[in-house]
């Protein structure tokens, strides 16, 4: 390109340049955003692919490594290792498992003392000293045990440095009990119960009082404060007394639940409810009712009458003052009445003493079919003549006998049987 | 297109690195592989801890480190906005020193002024938000790589019919865009024919062609130029 040309060219270029100058320092700050955006994404990005990695390696890893996670050792602590006679402490014991965690263990956990004349265990993990000496106290658990040696001293020189009455707050109800414990702490770190030993007082004796041992009784509604004394030292427990909350129904029931009743008999059911308190009573604002009146009716006051033959359900419905609707039922399956009875043959009889003579009964259902139920026999003078099961045997005395035959308190004909005397000549069977 | 010189990020991984790098793999090996752990939590959580560490020393030690490298060169803050600053204050040093360059090509290669400023401020923009580490003296091509390929662009979209072209009332505008291009770029950038074709993706003889033909019509103008 010639000189001129290009001279030409550069100056027409300086004189753009100098009518449209451009801002480098504004498009350096753009691009250096730029770089600062992306750099940071790819940091933020690292982080979370970290994170991401370690949760995905640890539930692989659980996944993979998952087993039974087994109990290997149990550790057993108590508030004092060192007791008096007489104190109890509560012991715990907590498991160490295969997988590095703890657990209190709390159900389940057999307790045992080594020795039991020095210190005894419930179940329930409170072991209360008996007599000085060291014993081992085992807790164990699945087949795995944790041991604690306890010591109990004789009571001794050393002084009493506390005093706490246990628990120290409670609530009871009117006419309740609840047994406080004084437990004191000694000198030498021996822990001491002091129910015995201590002065116990109530500051409002008519709301609760406390005999000699901490037993408090609950008197009247209120707050009490009861205290245990000894050596200077005092503690207290505050005792609530609440009302007794009235006892409500949790459950209602009809007597008879279940029952079979013959054409035309009557019963008078009852309505049960039971209380919280335990207690049942009858009630009588129920609402009575029959699931079919054609077989069985109810009366407002639960008298029960069998109509036709089948089963039928009767319910009770009783309303508390809450609301709460209760309901119960019961079954009530209705068959055949005894239409008639009759004994054959039908007699008279004569019998020599210790003569015999068999009757039978032929029973008839108001369908008219015949039955074969349980037949009650009667004899209405047995010194002359006793009958069992239709078999007349006379006795000893003689005279005449009317003998029955009964079923569902439907009665039959009567059979004379004289016995010792003449008789006329036995009739047909009816 | 406009491409950026090669960064190896091999470079980056210094012996410290490497070694930070093994232990946390190996941290991520324990916490995946060992029964027991000395501590007393459950296992499964101190083996999430120890691979955590792993993999954040990894990234933090390691990755993050090296990102930064890759992207700002060696840059002795630890801390990214005042490594951020850092590079920010070497490209500005090489933009000014070729700024007047850069401006007198910007506007030699199109005729309208406020788009030529325009596309330059582009031009840089993009440079110094792609550049990757050290800054060179390939930063001067890449950013005139950048301004034509945004120059080509514009002149598509002049095309368009989407805006009314100024009139270029320059005394390149009777070259074409590939002619006006190779001869701004070879007299006046001093680029060589081969470097233009890479910037234009063009075969060397097509930019050598174009450059005899400006050359040519050049002439004409001087003559032109010349006589008045």
């Amino acid at each position: 390109m010639k000189t001129e040309l290009r001279e030409v060219l550069l100056a027409e270029a300086a004189a753009h340049i100098r009518t449209h100058p451009a801002d480098m320092e504004r498009a350096l700050e753009a691009g250096t955003d730029r770089v600062r955006n992306r750099v940071l994404r790819t940091w933020l990005v690292a982080i979370v692919a970290a994170l991401v990695l370690t949760a995905a390696l640890v539930a692989a890893r659980a996944f993979l490594t998952q087993g039974p996670v087994t109990l290997e050792s149990i550790g057993v602590t108590a508030p004092a290792a060192s007791l008096r006679p007489e104190a109890t402490v509560r012991l715990s014991a907590e498991g160490m498992y295969s997988d590095g965690s703890r657990r209190a263990l709390v159900d389940g956990v057999a307790w045992a003392s080594e020795d039991p004349s020095v210190a005894e265990v419930a179940g329930t993990g409170e072991a209360t000293a008996l007599s000085a000496g060291v014993t081992g106290v085992t807790a164990t658990f699945d087949g795995v045990s944790g041991r604690l040696a306890l010591t109990v001293t004789a009571p001794g020189t050393a002084p009493l440095t506390a005093l706490r009455v246990t628990p120290d707050q409670s609530t009871v109800e009117l006419g309740g009990k609840v047994q406080l414990t004084a437990e004191g702490s000694y000198g030498d770190g021996s822990l001491g119960k002091l129910n015995q030993t201590a002065v116990w007082a109530s500051d409002r004796p008519a709301v609760a009082r406390v005999d000699g041992d901490g037993l408090v009784t609950a008197a009247a509604i209120g707050t009490a404060t009861i205290t245990a004394s000894e050596a200077g030292l005092q503690g207290a427990s505050s005792i609530t007394v609440t009302a007794k909350p009235p006892a409500r129904i949790t459950g209602l029931s009809i007597d008879p639940a279940e029952i079979t009743l013959k054409q035309g008999q009557a019963l008078q059911f009852r309505a049960v409810a039971g209380y919280s308190d335990g207690s049942t009573a009858n009630l009588t604002d129920v609402e009575w009712s029959s699931g079919d009146p054609k077989r069985a009716t109810i009366s407002a006051a639960g008298l029960v009458t069998a109509q036709g033959l089948g089963q039928v359900l009767i319910s009770a419905v009783h309303v508390t003052d809450d609301g709460t609707q209760w309901r119960a039922e019961s079954k009530v399956s209705v068959e055949h009445a005894v239409r008639t009875v009759v004994v054959g043959p039908a007699g008279p009889f004569v019998l020599q003493p210790g003569g015999t003579v068999q009757l039978k009964a032929t029973v008839t259902y108001t369908d008219g079919r015949p039955g074969d139920p349980v037949v009650t026999w009667a004899s209405s003078r047995a010194i002359i003549a006793t009958v069992n099961d239709g078999l007349v045997r006379g006795g000893a005395v003689q005279g005449t006998v009317t003998i029955t035959a009964s079923v569902d308190g439907v009665s039959s004909n009567g059979v004379t049987v004289n016995v010792g005397q003449n008789a006329p000549t036995p009739g047909p069977l009816e | 297109m406009c491409e950026l010189p090669k960064r190896r990020w091999r470079s980056s991984v210094t012996p410290l690195r490497f070694l930070i790098g093994v232990l946390a793999l190996g941290a991520i090996a324990f916490g995946w592989l060992a029964p027991a752990f000395p501590w007393g939590f459950p296992v499964i959580v101190q083996a999430g801890v120890v691979m955590g560490v792993g993999f954040l020393a990894l990234a933090v030690a390691v990755f993050m480190p090296i990102v930064r490298e890759v992207e700002l060169g060696l840059t002795p803050s630890v801390k990214l906005g005042p490594a951020l600053r850092d590079r920010q204050a070497e490209l500005r040093s090489v933009f000014e020193q070729q700024k007047g360059d850069l401006e007198y090509c910007a506007h030699l290669l199109c005729g309208d002024p406020e788009e030529a400023r325009r596309m330059l401020e582009a031009a840089w923009s993009q440079a110094s938000g792609a550049w990757k580490g050290p800054v060179t003296p390939q930063l001067r091509v890449y950013t005139l790589c950048l301004y034509v390929d945004l120059l080509r662009k514009h002149q598509i979209w002049l095309r368009s019919g989407k805006k009314p072209p100024k009139p270029d009332r320059s005394l390149l505008a009777g070259l074409t865009h590939d002619q006006r291009v190779a001869v701004v770029l070879h007299d006046f950038a001093k680029l060589t024919v081969a470097e233009i074709a890479g910037i234009t993706e063009h075969p060397v003889a097509d930019v050598a062609k174009s450059l005899a033909a400006a050359e040519a019509k050049t002439k004409h103008l001087a003559l032109e130029g010349g006589k008045k």
